[in-house]
């Protein structure tokens, strides 16, 4: 059921540039003074939480995109959002 | 500057202390003697009084915060309350729960809650070499070029008396100050004449964790895990712009970072000797 869903970044969220943070991301809502910090792969999901995508289509992309690591994303990809969704940092659409 | 009047300089804000009593006048200038200064605008005034009972009692703005007999409890009272107030105010600077320490003109700051160890690394370090800012509050211009600290007495829990046990000796110990919980305030300058530093250039991070039993273990952090860190111990951050978020994402960017889990402050001491500063 969950690979159906769409992820959509929670509202209210700074980004630091992620860039200058190597592609890892650290996120902070100053309305509640959350900060939450990401490795690289989970910025990268974060970065396509858009709320059209679905977690099965970001599983799909991300498999594409590092194929000698399709298995390992999959279960990281589910993962990652569950944790993001418990934490606030998205919502589903 | 008027002759009973004191006044405490942290970060772009003042802390008058007004106090008619000579003795009592001595002994505040002797506690807060490192971090005296006369140009920042004031956000609080405190007025020391004797009363005829020999009751000390300390006002800030017109409000009752301490009437007692102790005159250690009214060191203890004024410098908790005037950290919060030089804080609560500050715009200008981003503002950390940090001790504060430097080598030449490369700063260290040790970022930790209470418990991690934070005033009794910096009292260790003052005394093997470092020069001093703060144990307690680190003030960082927003372009992460500066930093400075409240160099009020370093405070020495109980459980931490063995720093002051190992570097003063029996003549030095009568000027420690005694608090009603066991702790003691402790002069920096009593573990080294002249540590006392006024600013540097933030150069390393360190994020310590005391846990007693446990190896000594070192982990580089990351740009964005500094960050995270380091957001966790900004007290003023809703006085600044974008919440220092960005100030603070600079700041980790051009400086070196670190957390460490110790049981012995020693071999923190003699880590950071072998570590490469630039």
């Amino acid at each position: 059921m969950l690979d159906a869903r769409r992820p959509r970044q929670a509202p209210g969220y700074q980004v630091a540039d992620m860039e200058s943070l190597d592609g890892e991301i650290v996120l902070f809502h100053p309305a509640t003074q959350k900060i939450l910090y990401s490795n690289r792969s989970g910025a990268l999901i974060w970065g396509l939480c858009d709320g059209q995508r679905t977690v099965a289509d970001i599983i799909q992309l991300l498999s594409e995109a590092y194929p000698d690591s399709a298995l390992e994303i999959e279960a990281d990809v589910r993962d990652t959002l569950l944790t993001f969704a418990r934490q606030g940092a998205i919502e589903w659409v | 500057m008027r002759g009973n009047l004191l006044c405490v300089q942290f970060g772009d804000n003042a802390a008058l202390i007004l106090c008619d009593d000579h003795a009592l006048r001595q002994s505040l200038r002797r506690h807060l003697r490192h971090c005296l200064g006369d140009t920042a605008p004031a956000v609080v005034t405190y007025k020391v009084t004797l009363e005829e009972d020999q009751a000390v009692q300390l006002l800030a703005n017109d409000e009752l915060l301490y009437r007692g007999l102790r005159s250690s409890c009214l060191i203890e009272y004024l410098m908790q309350d005037l950290t919060v107030a030089l804080t609560a105010h500050c715009r200008q600077h981003l503002v950390f729960h940090a001790a504060g320490l430097a080598r030449g003109e490369n700063g260290l700051i040790l970022c930790g809650g209470s418990g991690s160890g934070k005033s009794t690394l910096a009292a260790w370090l003052t005394a093997s070499g470092f020069d001093f800012l703060s144990d307690e509050l680190v003030a960082v211009t927003p372009n992460g070029g500066e930093m400075s600290g409240l160099a009020r007495p370093i405070g020495l829990k109980a459980g931490s008396a063995f720093v002051w046990q190992h570097w003063l000796d029996e003549t030095a110990r009568p000027n420690l100050t005694h608090l009603s919980n066991g702790a003691v305030l402790l002069d920096p300058e009593l573990l080294r004449p002249r540590c006392v530093r006024a600013s540097a250039h933030p150069q390393i991070l360190l994020f310590p964790r005391y846990a007693a039993g446990e190896p000594f273990t070192v982990q580089r952090l990351s740009t964005a895990e500094a960050l995270f860190h380091l957001m966790h111990r900004l007290i003023n951050a809703k006085n600044l712009p974008g919440h220092g978020f960005a100030a603070a994402t600079h700041l980790a960017r051009q400086t070196i970072a670190y957390s460490l889990t110790y049981a012995d402050v020693t071999s923190v001491a003699e880590w950071i000797e072998q570590t490469d500063w630039s």
